[in-house]
């Protein structure tokens, strides 16, 4: 690998649920329907995606583990078919502290939260990710009693990680109960020696934050990121504290491929240079109607704008 | 005969490109015009248990997400009526979607019947309000995920059958009450496959427990799907017809993966209405020859090209009807 401070690692969850590791007769798919569905159907492919692009390694969600494990048998055979493949790491898992806010709630998220911890670790991972509370609507805004709990859980999950040589990082979602007037409070309630924070540049800015000036002030905390742009900054309350947030009613969307928005990538690359980040960054991109593209268009990104600044 | 279109023809848990927008609601306000733009007034909906992560889902799939996005069943049946969707005639829950859910709630799978009737309870009481007829509902998860559960123990995996018998009859008694037909389904992978249908139904009491024969699941399991069709369609509240051109050549109804299997030269399991291997013409005489005036559920399960298989699954039941009105003019 060249020597770098810095490797991108793709969120896979742009290409939904993989249910195949790998899919054997392409005329299966094919005659009859004349579409492309052999092409999307199995890890085998998804994972060559990636690797082919240059992308070193990938994430995975924890709602994936099942239907990896039905079809590889264990995460380690999955960590070694991707390797097989040319993705040298699986590096993170996405999990969520639905409930969180609640003191009672906690013992099952612990116990959930096992699982997933478990599961990246047989993978060989470094970093969950962790939604800490559930959505806005319905949940929020948290009072003072609850966002403590959020907390505490945070930091409970974030000591059971470091048991398994993993750590746990913040990953607010614009739509979360955790929100834009606490978000900052939040991340101070938690213990820094175990909980760091993965900066999902996108949900923060459409949250109404200074992506720059967070990480800044927060860089410390900031060991993870997920990169992604959008063309909607500081979106109002009622977008983001509505039903079902996360999916625009009428099809807007929120989230593009590095370049594709408005966010200032060139500035953050500058700032991660200044306070000499090393190891792995992700790329998300949950949203895109064209995920080879939107992989193709990140990597073109990367090597042209990003690295030139830093890497 | 009702022929009633199945929303199960979007696999919600696949990939591939805008696999990840099929959450959105967008996308489920453009696909439901197509069902009554293609001549459907009456649909089926599969619903998963409602758990927190999928309540927040902009697509029809639990009740708590149909509550989110429009504040109750009566309002989306509103909103279906608007669109020229009459009501819906059925909902398919599945002890497998049940267990699928036991990872995110951690439930022990001691109270897993407890859990599955609530969450028919809970179906049948949105049912009434989509004035719909019919519970479908698949008993047990998969084999191979009971023989992981119970590694192996004969003995709990048969416990596991009859508490299943047990629990239809629970849903059973609460469906009457409702005026609800129960339907049980039987998968190839689930302990009631094939023949086993007879020892369960042996089980139940029949007087509240319907079965609703499917020739793809029938098929696959080994047994041949005209047979069960002569045998159960005087019994019969509901039909399923799903297609397939699959033969479990390496026994994946016992693994953890029964729906995608993993090995072999046959992946993929269905196929479109009419264009797999089932011999539709032949058991859609045997239900009008018995008089079936029920729902026949449409389901071109997992298509690989949704708005093309919803015209499809039209042109396959207008050939039904045309092919066999040709024939008793002959």
């Amino acid at each position: 690998m060249e020597n770098r401070n810095i490797n991108y690692t793709y969120m896979t969850n742009l290409w939904g649920v993989i249910n195949y590791k790998q899919i054997n007769n392409f005329n299966e798919w094919y005659m009859g329907d004349f579409g492309s569905a052999y092409y999307y159907q199995d890890w085998d492919k998804i994972l060559r995606y990636f690797a082919g692009a240059g992308f070193k390694g990938i994430e995975i969600m924890v709602f994936s583990v099942p239907s990896i494990r039905n079809a590889f048998g264990s995460m380690k055979n999955f960590k070694e078919f991707a390797q097989e493949r040319g993705i040298e790491r699986i590096t993170g898992m996405f999990s969520h502290h639905v409930g969180s806010q609640d003191k009672r709630n906690h013992a099952d998220i612990f116990a959930y939260e096992q699982q997933a911890i478990d599961a990246l670790a047989e993978c060989d991972g470094v970093n969950l990710i962790v939604q800490p509370a559930g959505q806005y609507y319905g949940t929020g805004p948290l009072d003072e009693d609850g966002l403590k709990n959020v907390a505490e859980c945070m930091n409970t999950v974030g000591r059971m990680c470091a048991d398994k040589g993993l750590a746990v990082s913040i990953h607010n979602e614009f739509w979360c109960a955790v929100n834009k007037y606490d978000h900052e409070k939040f991340l101070e309630m938690t213990d820094p020696n175990y909980v760091y924070y993965c900066l999902d540049t996108a949900q923060v800015a459409i949250m109404g934050k200074d992506i720059l000036n967070f990480y800044d002030t927060y860089h410390d905390r900031v060991q993870y990121f997920h990169l992604k742009d959008t063309t909607y900054v500081n979106a109002p309350d009622e977008k983001r504290f509505g039903a079902g947030a996360e999916f625009d009613e009428k099809g807007g969307r929120w989230f593009w491929e590095p370049g594709g928005g408005v966010l200032d990538f060139k500035g953050l690359l500058e700032l991660m240079k200044k306070h000499n980040h090393k190891g792995w960054v992700g790329i998300e991109s949950d949203g895109t109607p064209d995920p080879l593209s939107t992989i193709l268009l990140t990597k073109n990104y990367i090597d042209t704008v990003l690295d030139p600044i830093y890497k | 005969m009702k022929a009633v279109a199945s929303f199960g023809i979007v696999n919600p848990d696949t990939s591939g490109p805008g696999a990840f927008l099929r959450a959105a609601k967008w996308y489920w306000d453009d696909l439901t015009d197509m069902f009554p733009a293609a001549g459907f007034s009456s649909i089926m909906i599969p619903m998963v248990p409602n758990t927190e992560n999928v309540s927040r889902n902009g697509a029809p799939i639990c009740t708590a997400s149909i509550k989110t996005r429009f504040g109750t069943p009566e309002k989306y049946l509103q909103y279906l009526n608007d669109k020229g969707v009459e009501n819906i005639e059925a909902i398919t829950i599945s002890a497998q979607s049940q267990f699928n859910s036991l990872f995110e709630t951690g439930l022990p799978i001691e109270k897993f019947f407890d859990a599955f009737y609530e969450h028919a309870e809970d179906t049948v009481e949105a049912l009434q309000q989509f004035k719909g007829s019919t519970l479908l509902v698949s008993p047990t998860p998969g084999i191979g995920f009971l023989n992981q559960t119970f590694q192996g123990d004969e003995a709990k995996i048969q416990k596991f059958f009859d508490d299943a018998a047990e629990c239809m009859n629970r849903i059973g008694e609460n469906c009457k009450k409702n005026d609800i037909n129960l339907a049980i389904r039987n998968e190839y992978w689930t302990l009631m496959r094939g023949a086993e249908i007879n020892d369960f139904l042996k089980k139940v009491d029949t007087n509240l427990v319907s079965y609703a024969p499917d020739p793809a699941h029938l098929h696959i399991a080994g047994v041949n799907p005209v047979e069960y069709f002569k045998t159960y369609a005087k019994q019969a509240k509901a039909v399923c017809f799903t297609d397939t051109k699959f033969v479990d050549e390496l026994d994946v109804y016992k693994t953890i993966s029964p729906e995608f299997p993993q090995d072999g030269r046959l992946q993929r399991v269905y196929y479109d209405l009419g264009y797999g291997d089932m011999d539709f013409e032949k058991i859609y005489g045997i239900l009008k020859d018995t008089d079936f005036d029920g729902p026949v559920i449409l389901d071109s399960k997992y298509s690989l090209d949704i708005p093309k298989a919803i015209l499809r699954m039209r042109t396959f039941w207008n050939n039904l009807e045309k092919n066999h009105a040709a024939k008793e003019v002959k």
